[in-house]
């Protein structure tokens, strides 16, 4: 199917087109915004990330998976409609069983230490 | 905060402990691998699977949530969920339905420049010009060689990657890795096959990469000096003369005889860059790289 | 964790799937404009190195994980990483500030008290660091990022986080139910 193709697909070479400063403040806004939504999703109380585990708050989740799945959803999108190429897209490397062992050791955490 | 400060102190404890455990801390180490890969679905249908599979998930998460807490669902709220759920389903069927593009279309739409390059002949390097980098220590040169197996055991240069048609795009995702002074050339026996893989691994945004001009049989017209003394001596590996009509052989295919399967054993393999004068058009310009990461 | 409380009453959480959804827009953004996604503990990281580089260089640069972040001339605090957690914190806490959740308390169970939970907010840290760097990422970096681009480790990473999780939750129920 002909896609409807840009010539200017993402991603950019923000620092060859801005230099490290348009990098970083672009990071920087990201950021911004990322922790913006996490706290309003509820992040920052302890309590209610710990309910997750209690079955009685399921937001931990609902937050996630809501993310993962519209930000897949847009990624993939975009690159379906030529706007942005998955091979440029950073993919993190698969070590299989460090992976899975830091994960679990991080759920410990997550339930001891609430965050 | 506690919390902040623990985390500090697990990274620096981890830090100076990592080394180890290197050994388990390195393994089943897979690249980028991703689901599409695992699965071997095409990416529309992962997306969309985790899509329904997600709605299914989050419904659950709320019988569960609503049972625990021994609350009713919120008749309202419950029309924006579904609202919401199958918009987000329509829009990973549709993104299932367009599919991404093929290696090729991007070639053609991601990098029009390209395409230019190619029909002025700036990304065809000559033999010598080859030869130069295979011999200069700054850059590494990686050759890919995509002819049949037949023709790359017969001969081939020496270091030469034989790389089948169909296995570029997996191969790409390894060559984007490479460090930004690694220069590709890819070679056929003429140059038709090359440059279809050529466009290939450009459309996967491949750099610097280059095809070798008249391919094998040019490089062997340049290099397939037979060595007098050793040819008195019977120790040298004659060759015969190309085939005297073109016709007889098509298009893209090897124009010498081997007298056997040698590979990279002949001398042209490897020519000696010190016996050859290097002039030829320079060709070649390497880009660097932009950094990416995670964290 | 916050100020004390003001006058106005907190603002309740936003709907998790609208956050959540919103989220996945920054996600993308991430992606789009830069390739890669988000990541927190990467940041953390190099706060680590660059204190253990000023405080004992040899000790970095005799070890071959620290020696990438900090390692001889290595600036461990230039990294695209540093500011985004610059920008996380200033996020969260003017989001905070806005909807009037700015306030210093210590979120906990009823029956355990309030020096226990900083022990264990403490404890649960530095088992979160070590094992966000053994994972090589956090939740946001491995887990969200990775998850939006499908990749098989960052999905078998948030499967452990849940399933680690789930497996202790009943043996520290104490702390918070």
């Amino acid at each position: 199917m002909e896609h409807l193709f840009v010539s200017f697909p993402g991603p950019f070479p923000i620092q060859a087109m801005y230099g490290k400063i348009g990098f970083y403040t672009v990071t920087l806004l990201i950021g911004f915004g990322f922790g913006y939504m996490l706290e309003i999703g509820g992040f920052a109380k302890s309590e209610k990330l710990a309910a997750q585990f209690y079955l009685t708050d399921m937001t931990v989740f609902k937050v996630m998976f809501s993310a993962i799945v519209v930000g897949m959803v847009l990624v993939f999108g975009a690159a379906a409609m030529g706007w942005l190429d998955y091979n440029r897209v950073f993919v993190n490397e698969t070590y299989l069983w460090p992976g899975i062992v830091g994960g679990l050791i991080m759920g410990v955490g997550f339930v001891i230490g609430g965050y | 905060m506690f919390f902040v400060a623990g985390l500090t102190v697990g990274i620096a404890i981890f830090s100076n402990t990592v080394d180890r455990i290197s050994d388990f801390w390195n393994s089943s180490y897979m690249g980028r691998y991703t689901l599409m890969d695992w699965l071997h679905l095409p990416t529309g249908v992962v997306v969309a699977g985790i899509v329904i599979g997600a709605i299914l998930l989050f419904w659950g998460a709320e019988v569960i949530e609503n049972a625990m807490n021994g609350t009713k669902p919120d008749k309202q709220q419950i029309k924006y969920k579904v609202i919401g759920a199958v918009a987000l389903s329509a829009l990973a069927l549709i993104v299932a339905f367009i599919g991404q593009p093929t290696p090729l279309e991007r070639y053609q739409k991601f990098f029009p420049e390209k395409a230019q390059q190619l029909a002025n002949r700036e990304v065809q390097i000559e033999p010598p010009e080859l030869l130069s980098y295979i011999a200069n220590d700054h850059v590494r040169t990686v050759m890919l060689d995509v002819r049949d197996e037949n023709d790359y055991n017969l001969f081939h240069i020496k270091d030469a990657r034989h790389v089948s048609m169909d296995d570029l795009p997996k191969l790409s995702n390894e060559l984007r890795k490479m460090p930004s002074n690694t220069l590709f050339v890819v070679m056929s026996n003429d140059e038709a096959r090359a440059t279809e893989a050529w466009k290939i691994l450009v459309g996967e945004s491949v750099d610097n990469i280059y095809i070798l001009e008249g391919g094998i049989n040019n490089w062997l017209a340049t290099y397939n000096i037979v060595n007098e003394e050793e040819r008195l001596k019977g120790t040298a590996i004659a060759f015969a003369p190309p085939e005297p009509i073109v016709a007889a052989t098509g298009p893209d295919t090897l124009r010498y005889k081997f007298p056997a399967a040698l590979g990279d054993q002949y001398p042209a393999a490897e020519p000696n860059p010190e016996e050859y004068e290097f002039d030829f058009t320079p060709k070649v310009k390497l880009k660097t790289k932009a950094p990416a990461g995670g964290g | 964790m916050t100020v004390s409380a003001k006058k106005k009453k907190p603002a309740p959480y936003a709907n998790p799937y609208a956050a959540g959804a919103l989220l996945g827009v920054i996600l993308f953004s991430a992606f789009f404009l830069t390739g890669s996604g988000l990541g927190a503990s990467g940041a953390l990281q190099r706060y680590v190195a660059a204190i253990q580089d000023f405080f004992s260089p040899t000790s970095v640069n005799t070890n071959s994980y620290l020696l990438k972040y900090a390692g001889g001339d290595v600036e461990p605090l230039d990294n695209w990483l540093v500011y985004m957690s610059i920008g996380i914190v200033l996020g969260g806490f003017v989001s905070a500030w806005i909807h009037h959740r700015l306030s210093f308390s210590t979120g906990k169970g009823p029956h355990i008290s309030v020096r226990t939970r900083w022990v264990m907010a403490f404890l649960g840290g530095i088992i979160m660091g070590y094992g966000a760097r053994f994972a090589r990422g956090c939740t946001s970096g491995q887990g969200l990022s990775g998850g939006t681009v499908l990749s098989v480790g960052s999905w078998a990473f948030l499967l452990a986080v849940f399933a680690g999780a789930y497996a202790v939750a009943y043996f520290f129920r104490r702390l918070w139910i």
